[in-house]
Parts: C-alpha cells; sequence; structure tokens
C-alpha cells in the first residue's frame, strides 16, 4: 500500500541518484581534462577587465588591488571601473586608483548590464572580463581562464566562484552551496551545458558582443540571459575550476533571500525566453540539464511541503494525546526504549543512500574548489536548512513570475 | 558541440545503475521489515508458553498458590507484545492482513492473561484494578484519545491491569466476552465488571478506581 507522499519521495530520490551518478561518472570520463593545463608557448592576450560598481565604497578597494595583484603582464591588461552613479564614497576611493593605472569612468545609473556595456564600448582588447566590485581574485586566475580560449568556439569561460571569509550559517550555507556548484559547474562543462556566465570574472571574446549584441538591460539576471544566448548561437562555454574568485556573500536573511528571488524569477525569465533550447538539437542541454533542473525544482519545493504537513499532522496528534493527559509530564519518565521502534525501512535506506552520495559530492567539490577546512557534522544541518531554503526561495520566485510582480535592483548589485 | 551531444549509451547505462541500486534498497529495507514481522510472531509464541507456564504453575501450587512471584515479567511480556503490534499497525495499516491475524492471537492471548488474572486477584486478595477497553479502528469517534489516556494511566499505576480488544475481530472467544459484558458501542470500559460507554477521562477513571479499591 504506497502512498502519494512516498512516491513523491522515491521519484525524487531516483532522479537525484540518477543526476548524482550521472555527474560522478561525466567527471570520471573527464579526469584528465579537470585541471587547467597552461599551454607553454601561448603568448597570453591582452585583456580588459570591467568592474561595475554601485555603492560599494566598502568593497571596491579589495577587488581593485586583488586585480593589481594579478599574475599577468602588466601591459595586457587593462583595469576599468564604472561608477553606475554611486550615491557614496565609491568615487572617492577610486580616484586612489586612478594613481595606480586603473581607468575610472562615471555614468548616471542605469543597472549592471548598462555599466558593462558602457565599458564594452570603450574597451579595446579582444578578451574582455568582468568583475563584480564586492568579490576579488586568486592571482593565478587570469592565466587558467584565458588558456581555455584555445579553440575559436569558446566565446566565454567561466572561473569557480567561492565564499571568501565564512563566517556565520548564512554564509556556511552559501559556501556549501557554492562549493558544490564549482563541481556541478565543471561537470556541465564537460557536457556542454553552462547556462550561467557568473558576474564575478567571466572572460568574454569580444567578437561575440560585436556579432550578437551586449548585455540585455531588461533582465534582471544577465549572466544568465548572456550564457543561453551563447549557447543558442551554438558556441561553447567553458569553465576553469582552478580559477578561483572569492565573494563576501550575504549575511542577513532577507537581503539573501531577496537575491535568490530575483536569481530563480530571472532563471525562469530567461529559460522561457529561450525555450527554443529545450528541443533535440542542443542535445545534453536542451534534452537534460534544462528539464531536469525544473523538475528537481518541483520535486524538491513537493518533498519540502508535503513533509511539512505531515510533521504538522504529527504534531496535531502528539498536540491532542498531551491535552487530554492534562499535560502530566511525568508520564515521560516512565519510557522504556525499544530497539523495535527503529523504523528501518526501504525508504531510509534510499535516503541514507542518497545522503551518501551527496556527502561524496561534497568531497569532490571540496578537492576541486581547493578547500582547505574539513568536513564537519555541521554540514548535515547545512543540508536539510539547504533544502527548505531553496524551497522556499523557489515558491517565492514562482510565485512572483505568476503574479507577473516586478524585482528591481536593490541599494546595491546584489 | 560534440561535447553537448547526448550519449545515449550513458544515459541508459546511468539508468541501469540507478535502477539496481534502487532495487537493492527496496528489497533490503522489505527484508529488514520482514524480520520484525517475525520476531512479533516469535515473540507471541514465548509469551504464549509463558501464559501456559504460569497457568500451570499456579495449578500445582494450589495449597499456597498466591506465593509466586514470576507475574510481573510475564506481565511485562504481555504488555511488550501489545506496544509493538501498535507500531506494527501504524506503520504496516490496520488492514494489513499479517498484522490482523497477530493482533487476533494476541487477543486470545490477552483473555487468557485475564482469566489468570481474576482468579489470582479473588484468591490472593490482591489489590488490582481490571479494565477490559473495546475500541474500532474503522468507525469510533473518540478510540485514539481514550487509548491516550488509558496508556497513560497503565504506566503510572503500577497496579492496573488494561487489556485493550479490537472490537471488529470476529473471534468467538471475544464474542462471547463482548455479549456477556453487554459491550454494542465504542469505546467501551468495562471497569470492574461495570460497564462505560464513551470517552472516559483521567479524572473520572482515577475517581472510579479510587472507589473499587477502597
Amino acid at each position: 500500500m504506497i502512498t502519494f507522499t512516498q512516491v513523491i519521495v522515491l521519484m525524487t530520490i531516483f532522479l537525484g541518484l540518477f543526476t548524482g551518478i550521472y555527474f560522478l561518472l561525466t567527471l570520471d570520463q573527464n579526469k584528465d581534462k579537470i585541471k587547467t593545463k597552461l599551454k607553454e608557448y601561448f603568448e597570453l592576450p591582452a585583456v580588459t577587465v570591467i568592474v561595475p560598481a554601485y555603492n560599494e565604497e566598502n568593497t571596491v578597494a579589495k577587488t581593485l588591488n586583488s586585480l593589481l595583484n594579478l599574475d599577468y603582464p602588466k601591459d595586457r591588461l587593462t583595469l576599468m571601473v564604472v561608477d553606475d552613479g554611486s550615491k557614496d564614497k565609491t568615487l572617492e576611493v577610486l580616484k586612489i586608483f586612478e594613481e595606480r593605472g586603473v581607468i575610472v569612468h562615471t555614468k548616471e545609473n542605469g543597472g549592471k548590464g548598462s555599466a558593462i556595456n558602457y565599458g564594452i564600448d570603450r574597451c579595446k582588447t579582444d578578451f574582455i572580463g568582468v568583475l563584480d566590485a564586492d568579490s576579488w581574485v586568486d592571482d593565478q586566475s587570469l592565466k587558467r581562464l584565458v588558456s581555455l580560449f584555445n579553440k575559436q568556439d569558446v566565446m566565454a569561460v567561466t572561473p569557480s566562484m567561492m565564499i571568501g571569509d565564512v563566517k556565520g550559517f548564512l554564509k556556511g550555507l552559501q559556501s556549501i552551496e557554492f562549493l558544490v556548484v564549482v563541481f556541478i559547474r565543471k561537470t556541465l562543462s564537460f557536457l556542454g551545458s553552462i547556462h550561467i556566465t557568473p558576474g564575478p570574472f567571466t572572460i568574454f571574446r569580444k567578437k561575440f558582443f560585436e556579432k550578437h549584441g551586449k548585455f540585455d538591460r531588461e533582465t534582471i539576471t544577465e549572466d544568465i540571459e548572456m550564457a543561453l544566448r551563447i549557447q543558442s548561437n551554438g558556441y561553447v562555454i567553458e569553465n576553469a575550476v582552478d580559477a578561483y574568485v572569492y565573494t563576501t556573500g550575504i549575511s542577513k536573511f532577507w537581503p539573501l533571500f531577496k537575491q535568490r528571488i530575483r536569481w530563480f524569477r530571472g532563471f525562469i525569465d530567461n529559460v522561457l525566453k529561450y525555450k527554443h533550447i529545450i528541443d533535440r538539437k542542443y542535445g545534453n542541454l536542451g534534452l537534460f540539464i534544462l528539464p531536469a533542473a525544473f523538475i528537481a525544482v518541483g520535486l524538491t519545493v513537493l518533498t519540502v511541503i508535503i513533509t511539512l504537513f505531515n510533521l504538522f499532522k504529527q504534531s496535531y496528534t502528539y498536540f491532542l494525546k498531551w491535552y487530554y493527559i492534562n499535560f502530566d509530564i511525568t508520564s515521560l519518565l516512565s519510557f522504556k526504549f525499544d530497539i523495535f521502534f527503529l523504523n528501518i525501512d526501504s525508504m531510509l535506506i534510499l535516503t541514507l543512500i542518497g545522503l551518501a552520495i551527496s556527502i561524496t559530492i561534497i568531497c569532490i567539490s571540496k578537492g576541486l574548489g581547493n578547500e582547505k577546512q574539513k568536513i564537519k557534522i555541521s554540514y548535515l544541518y547545512y543540508l536539510v536548512a539547504y533544502w527548505l531554503f531553496f524551497s522556499a526561495w523557489w515558491i517565492v520566485a514562482i510565485c512572483y513570475k505568476v503574479t507577473n510582480r516586478k524585482i528591481k535592483w536593490g541599494s546595491r548589485y546584489l | 558541440m560534440n561535447r553537448r551531444r547526448f550519449s545515449k549509451t550513458k544515459f541508459f547505462s546511468v539508468l541501469s545503475i540507478t535502477f539496481l541500486i534502487f532495487l537493492c534498497g527496496i528489497l533490503l529495507g522489505n527484508y529488514l521489515s520482514d524480520l520484525k514481522l517475525d520476531s512479533l510472531v516469535s515473540l507471541e509464541n514465548d509469551v504464549r508458553i509463558s501464559i501456559m507456564s504460569a497457568e500451570l504453575q499456579y495449578s500445582i501450587f494450589s495449597q499456597d498458590p498466591c506465593s509466586n512471584t514470576g507475574y510481573s515479567e510475564l506481565n511485562e511480556e504481555v504488555y511488550k507484545l501489545g506496544r509493538r503490534l501498535e507500531f506494527l499497525e501504524t506503520k504496516y495499516g490496520t488492514d494489513d492482513s499479517n498484522v490482523l491475524s497477530l493482533k487476533e492471537y494476541y487477543s486470545l492471548l490477552e483473555i487468557r492473561h485475564w482469566l489468570l488474572m481474576n482468579k489470582m486477584r479473588d484468591e490472593c486478595d490482591q489489590k488490582k484494578t481490571i479494565i477490559l477497553y473495546f475500541y474500532s479502528n474503522l468507525e469510533c469517534d473518540k478510540c485514539i484519545e481514550q487509548g491516550f489516556i488509558l496508556d497513560y494511566l497503565n504506566r503510572k499505576y503500577s497496579d492496573i491491569h488494561i487489556y485493550s480488544f479490537d472490537s471488529d475481530i470476529d473471534n468467538t472467544a471475544l464474542n462471547a466476552i463482548k455479549k456477556s459484558y453487554d459491550v454494542k458501542i465504542v469505546p467501551t470500559l468495562i471497569i470492574e465488571g461495570e460497564r462505560f460507554e464513551k470517552l472516559q477521562t483521567v479524572e473520572e477513571i482515577e475517581k472510579i478506581i479510587n472507589v473499587s479499591l477502597s
């Protein structure tokens, strides 16, 4: 006698197992291509890095310092900051860096996309990188990113994004999330299915902007839009898993919530805009990755709703029980433990197998992400918390989409 | 472009591996669950032997039957059996055929234990309160609540014996008891031979017990 709950949970575990094993197998098949090979006599090309900044007086200095520290020939690197009409002391901070060779532009506020496009218009090199003003880069990252442009159809190379400075529960949660994304992104690159070119330090070939246009100013997630545009035109997006970029992450609950709603709503909007990609012609991306993303979201949200509902029902039964015995706590003292009551059935075993695969993936991600900290028990709390948060973010994002509510940039580009 | 190419072989091999792992997990889980059912069957056998021994012990020591004190262990076993059966009932559902047959057997064991307790109480002048409880899983308002209350009282007082009978089980011995106490609806409590219909709260039952013990 199988219930609806059990069917949903079994489907979720099955899909999770399938995707996990598929990804692990893909990674194993390409294990000699994981580390980025720097070509020996490869002439490093000229790159411009654009930093769009809006109200980033506290973080932009660290960003620019990390760029100035890049292990890259100074005559081939141009650094450009575009101040998008900041209302704080950002411009004053930038003036200091102008003396160190950074080009500073300022313009009226128009959104992150418009700031990057302003920079692209004034860029003279064949390669353009974008770096968010709250992120900083590892000194080897640019060399590694650039060496993956070896084929002409590679239009963008993505880095591995991580949370630097992990303090507090929410940042811990994001750091595990970002680590797993490092794993996923590298695997997706082997499947030709990267669908986000992250703001922090993706390097683009300028030729693509000339032929297919600059960043879309209408969308709230221009990084997803650009990636899907590149995929849609049949080009390749690569990933340099050992090019590390660090971002501060968000430490407060509501700003994080708002950021994720923006990401997810943007994802929905852009996949709908590029829905022609969900087609046999686009191979892994169209047939597997994009549909699987939506199915995964649906199942995750369903499992959370069902679990919370059952928990509520159980709590109600317990409350009823206590009510009828007049809340006499002394009855708890006579409780005898019976090993018979340990419910070890198929669901538990399958859940444990799923958990084992998740932990394997986290371990591998740590290896890829060069993360020094050891695995802790707290990771289990993060897994459970993440599942709950993820569902909440998606439910709200879908509601926003359904009610067509507008999402705008906040007081910073978060 | 060729990285994006969808590999049917990979897809189907991963699908098969996942399916195999899934199947193993389900089979292992089912095997472990069945072990529990088996353990309960063997526990019922043990309880049957214990009851028979107690009854025979009682008959053998007919001159001085009350001095024997092996009964608390027996009571514990019966209680444990009842708890585990309840657990299986919530896990497999109230209409699972295995659970139902275990329950019927358990009801008969309960009746034997009850008869023994009755005899002992009368002849050994022990201060015990015996409660029979008739419930139904199909149609009953407040049976679950009455169950909570009785469970609580069972643990609070050591000289209460509560026997729960599923009124829907069609068994001649059980039907005979129902007829003799004129049990018509559920929940019904027979406390010291007196019939109480509908939900009885903790205070009400405690009052009745104190009256009968005094």
